[in-house]
């Protein structure tokens, strides 16, 4: 063998120098191709990757605190434990201990005051927070409080060391409800996500209240675990290793693994697509060529080139492509991830620093750089195996989209038939052309059902079912009445911009022991982790004494919209018209599982302020629901809550107490529509409400964040896709230069063939899009199940699809046209030569 | 009648420092019905001159009067439109397309024109050139001869007043070439059609009327063309 040995790399590789040379123009495209393809892979990953974290980040700001799984009344035994164990990261205290009830003249709705230890604050909860100012409280007085409950206040400019004079009272189990006053200090305040009004205060604060961590529901260990992917027997292993008392639970989410594998299986479909449409550019790019490569590695192989040295050749000459454009290609991305993107940032949204919005990491370019050139030289080796697989002399013929020989019985021959005929002219090129554009447009509509899946508005859509709540805050009081009336209700109605108003009245019900309907209902609530005490000294205090507050209900009513709105809740199973006549009622509780045999039943109630106050009426319930399906806020006792008509309500109260009304705008969000709404009840401080709007507000940094990382993506892979089109474009009319030339020697005028170009081109769009609608479409289903955190509703953003589809149809027309008057302006007969050369 | 007539055609290419006239000063007629051979070596401009002839080219100067019309003058749509219906063009590699059957090759030129298609008439060339048989063969079934006749077929279809040859057999042997150029000779003075056709084959050019010679883009035998049209 060594004599056949020779010394021909050189050769080889002077050869692959002066190829290279010869085909500047092409290198050059290539190349482009290349760095295109590298910047484009790079961008997406590294924003999808900050995108991805600010997702992650407001996921967690939404939940105000950032642990794994929490066990309820940790004893101080339990703790240690816990903390010691191997797969536990930290765990931090939580117990709430007191209530703001009032400050100044304003009541305040409930905003519940912390103690956190220092693992919580911290390490769980800072993280968990936008932004905050000030310390957490060290002395006795001190309070640190949220934004929101600040606003509660009517506080909207804090300052550190203003003085907060609250009434309060403190969740000990001995505690009498007796109210008591404080004047705190303002250590500090934060913003969260969370929608929730709390406060924290010092250990010395805490220890005052007289609460215990181990009270029940108080106090919490938050457990952040070193795996975060747990499964239901790591969460049983720790239970049994910390004996666990009767009402203690741990609080897990079991589907945590799963979730995983679903966001995990989301985007690996979306990374595929990604990769697939890159590495479909660079191949395409080089197809283009291909027929004239095989010609010319055919003449090499004439004159004695083993396929071999062929082989080298060709990696030769692809190492080159890729060693200059994939750096190009890193660099250009460099510089739009970490400087173009955060810039844009900074400008929408000045309080972001430019520095640290995309966080980039190398791997990401050390993927996307091996992969345009793996690509590359895959893409580059199939003509060099075609050559080498055929013999010289059929390499020297080859051309691409040969017709195979089989006579076709038709005679059409119009522009619309030959437009149709050079579409599919080359099968596999048609392929091709279709599966890169076809796989562009799907990523495009995919990202853009993420997009549109993560925009705070539609979370927060799903999270609210009104765009503004106002409560009457006095509901539970001694001296409640009537703050919002129906003329105010009727002047919010009237508004321009208001699409519904649904009020909700309440009342107290006093309901009598009925162990036929209720039995099975309290005994379950007994045998729970929410047990009130003994069942059977309870049963015996309820039936002696069913006014006591342990066992009242509330006795809500709805409107017809409010109606609907339940009913839909509870699987329409209630009868409008018997709802409507007070014959049914629905019954909604809170600890129990299922309906506990209630459905069908009918119980017997008084309202003490009725019109009757002593009076028994009945009434059938028809439907049992959980806490979701409760339209009203404030609660009772144990006994599940009645919902029956406005009408029915109206007829056994007079004029029933409204305990909230939920608004909703025609445009959610709307700032105009809030204010004249919100003046209604400017003055009232006993009203309180909540706002889908402020949260919004609240939320605004990180949307920006969202929605420009989003955008980007979205921006970028339309270019992959409409750059995918133009190469196809460019490459198919220059490779048609003589077939061009034969069409006007026989007398296709220009306009002729402009129009047939068009026609092409509008194909290509049309079908493309069909396909990318009929594809695209169950992809994004699944990839926005896999991902959605808060089962939000499907749907489609239309807006930027039909801008996308129509910006490619209107290239898929004018494109080819445009490169056919810029290259083809040789005479006729020079081009039918160089085709011949070709 | 003259139906083709150039005056004083020129053809200059810049090649670098160097001038190439490629045609210097022909003029030439053309009557109706007549069957003209130009031959000349490769490079003496019998190419160029018949692409100009055809409107397929633009000459430095000159003039090309087709039909008592002045082609120099026309834009490049109607240059085309005036080709697909007053010339029918046979090159040497017959430029089919290969996507199209023979009889939608034949057709295309007529349906350029929006014109539907004298069957009988398309017929009668299919049928006259042989080739009722290969009517729905695609071109890379068929052989060199019988893609030529197809080329024929096709500049036949629009009943062009001229038909311009470009080396109508140089891809094909000597029977084959007999066979091609009999009918074309056929079908032209059937269809009272003028046949211009260039070759460096002088056996072929025999079969003509009158032969003119080229030699470094000057006529310089067989005779001058207003001399013979003259007579």
């Amino acid at each position: 063998m060594d004599m056949l040995k020779v010394k021909n790399k050189k050769a080889v590789s002077e050869i692959a120098g002066i190829t290279y040379k010869a085909n500047k123009k092409r290198n050059i495209l290539t190349i482009f191709a290349i760095v295109l393809t590298t910047f484009l892979i790079a961008v997406v990953m590294a924003v999808g990757v900050s995108y991805w974290n600010t997702i992650i980040e407001r996921q967690i700001r939404m939940e105000g605190m950032d642990y794994d799984i929490e066990l309820s009344e940790p004893r101080e035994d339990q703790v240690e434990q816990i903390r010691s164990m191997d797969n536990v990261e930290y765990a931090g205290i939580a117990v709430k201990c007191a209530v703001l009830e009032q400050y100044q003249d304003k009541s305040l709705d409930k905003i519940k005051i912390y103690w956190l230890d220092e693992t919580c604050w911290k390490k769980q909860t800072i993280p968990a927070l936008e932004s905050y100012e000030g310390s957490y409280p060290q002395s006795k007085n001190e309070i640190m409080l949220g934004m929101n409950a600040l606003k509660a206040m009517g506080i909207q400019n804090p300052e550190i060391g203003m003085k907060v004079f609250v009434t309060y009272s403190i969740l000990a189990n001995d505690a009498n409800m007796e109210l008591l006053e404080n004047e705190f200090v303002l250590s500090g305040w934060y913003i969260d996500y969370s929608g929730d009004k709390r406060g924290y205060v010092s250990e010395e604060f805490f220890e005052t209240t007289g609460v215990k961590q181990t009270d029940f529901t108080q106090g919490t260990l938050k457990i952040t675990l070193r795996n975060p992917l747990y499964s239901e027997k790591d969460i049983t292993e720790m239970q049994n290793a910390i004996d666990l008392d009767g009402n203690q639970i741990i609080d897990a989410d079991y589907d945590t693994n799963s979730n995983f594998c679903k966001i995990v299986a989301g985007l690996i479909i979306l990374l595929f697509m990604i990769f697939a449409s890159g590495y479909l550019f660079i191949y395409n790019t080089l197809y283009i060529s291909i027929a004239k490569d095989i010609r010319y590695y055919g003449q090499l192989k004439t004159v004695g080139m083993t396929s071999v040295q062929l082989k080298t050749m060709v990696y030769q000459q692809a190492i080159r492509n890729a060693v200059i454009g994939i750096p190009l290609g890193l660099m250009a991305a460099v510089i739009a991830a970490k400087i173009i993107i955060p810039q844009l940032l900074h400008i929408v949204n000045p309080i972001l620093s430019a520095g640290d919005v995309v966080s980039v990491n190398v791997w990401v370019f050390l993927i996307a750089g091996c992969f345009a050139f793996f690509t590359n030289i895959i893409s580059c080796k199939k003509p060099a195996k075609m050559a080498g697989d055929c013999s010289p002399i059929e390499a020297l013929r080859y051309t691409i989209g040969r017709v195979k020989g089989k006579n076709r019985e038709r005679e059409s021959g119009g522009t619309y038939s030959m437009a149709l005929q050079n579409m599919f002219r080359d099968k596999k090129q048609a392929v091709i052309i279709f599966v890169s554009f076809i796989i562009a447009l799907s990523v495009f509509l995919v990202i853009n059902v993420i997009i549109l899946e993560n925009d705070a508005r539609s979370v927060l859509n799903e999270v609210y079912c009104y765009d503004i709540r106002f409560k009457n805050e006095t509901m539970l009081d001694n001296d409640r009445r009537q703050l919002i009336t129906d003329d105010m209700i009727s002047r919010i109605e009237s508004m321009e911009g208001i699409k519904s108003v649904r009020k909700v009245t309440s009342t107290e019900a006093v309901i009598p022991y009925q162990e036929d309907v209720y039995g099975a209902y309290y005994e379950e609530l007994y045998q729970s982790r929410y047990s009130p005490g003994n069942y059977e000294d309870d049963m015996r205090l309820y039936q002696q004494d069913p006014d006591n507050d342990l066992f009242t209900a509330r006795f809500i009513s709805v409107d017809e919209k409010g109606f609907e709105a339940l009913n839909e809740k509870l699987g329409n199973t209630l009868n409008k018209d018997d709802f409507e006549n007070g014959k049914i009622a629905a019954a909604v509780k809170t600890f129990t599982e299922g309906d506990n045999g209630m459905i069908g039943k009918t119980i017997r109630f008084y309202l003490p302020d009725g019109k009757e106050a002593n009076k028994k009426y009945t009434i059938q319930i028809a439907a049992v629901g959980d806490i979701y399906s409760n339209p009203a806020y404030f609660s009772g006792g144990y006994t599940p809550d009645l919902i029956v008509s406005e009408k029915y309500a109206g007829k056994l109260l007079g004029e029933p107490l409204t305990e909230l009304i939920d608004v909703e705008y025609e445009e959610a969000f709307s700032k105009e529509t809030e204010q004249k709404v919100k003046e209604v009840f400017y003055d009232d401080k006993q009203i309180s409400y909540e706002s889908k709007l402020e949260r919004y507000s609240e939320m605004k940094s990180s949307e920006t964040q969202v929605k420009v990382l989003g955008n980007s993506i979205g921006f970028m892979i339309a270019m992959l896709a409409i750059l995918n089109y133009l190469n196809m474009m460019a490459a198919s009319v220059q490779n048609r230069s003589k077939e061009f030339a034969t069409l006007e020697s026989i007398g296709m005028t220009t306009k002729q063939l402009k129009k047939m170009l068009r026609m092409e081109g509008i194909g290509y769009a049309a079908i493309s899009i069909v396909i990318s609608l009929i594809i695209g479409i169950p992809i994004s289903y699944v990839v926005f199940n896999g991902i959605n955190i808060y089962r939000i509703p499907f749907s489609i953003p239309w807006m930027s699809n039909v801008i996308l589809f129509s910006i490619v149809l209107v290239l898929c027309m004018t494109v080819p046209v445009f490169i056919y008057q810029k290259t083809q302006n040789y005479s006729i007969i020079e081009r039918l030569r160089k085709g011949e050369d070709q | 009648m003259n139906i083709l007539e150039t005056e004083n055609l020129k053809k200059y290419y810049d090649m670098g420092e160097i001038q190439v006239k490629a045609l210097d000063g022909i003029s030439l007629s053309v009557k109706k019905g007549e069957f003209l051979a130009i031959v000349g070596t490769s490079g003496s401009g019998k190419s160029t001159l018949l692409h100009m002839l055809g409107g397929l080219d633009i000459p430095t100067s000159g003039k090309v009067i087709v039909d008592g019309k002045d082609i120099s003058k026309m834009t490049k749509d109607e240059l085309t439109i005036f080709r697909r219906r007053k010339i029918g063009f046979v090159f040497q590699n017959y430029n089919l397309l290969p996507l199209m059957n023979v009889y939608e090759n034949i057709v295309l030129p007529i349906k350029l024109d929006g014109i539907k298609p004298d069957r009988k008439y398309v017929e009668q060339i299919v049928e006259m050139l042989g080739l009722k048989e290969k009517k729905y063969a695609m071109p890379n079934q068929l052989s060199g001869g019988q893609q030529q006749r197809v080329a024929l077929a096709r500049a036949l279809a629009t009943k062009p007043a001229i038909i311009l040859a470009d080396e109508p057999t140089g891809n094909l042997d000597s029977r084959t070439s007999q066979d091609v150029l009999g009918l074309m000779k056929t079908t032209g003075q059937r269809f009272g059609q003028t046949i211009v056709m260039i070759t460096h084959n002088d056996e072929i050019a025999q079969m003509a009327g009158r032969i003119i010679r080229l030699e470094d883009g000057k006529i310089c035998g067989g005779g001058n063309g207003y001399a013979e049209s003259e007579e």
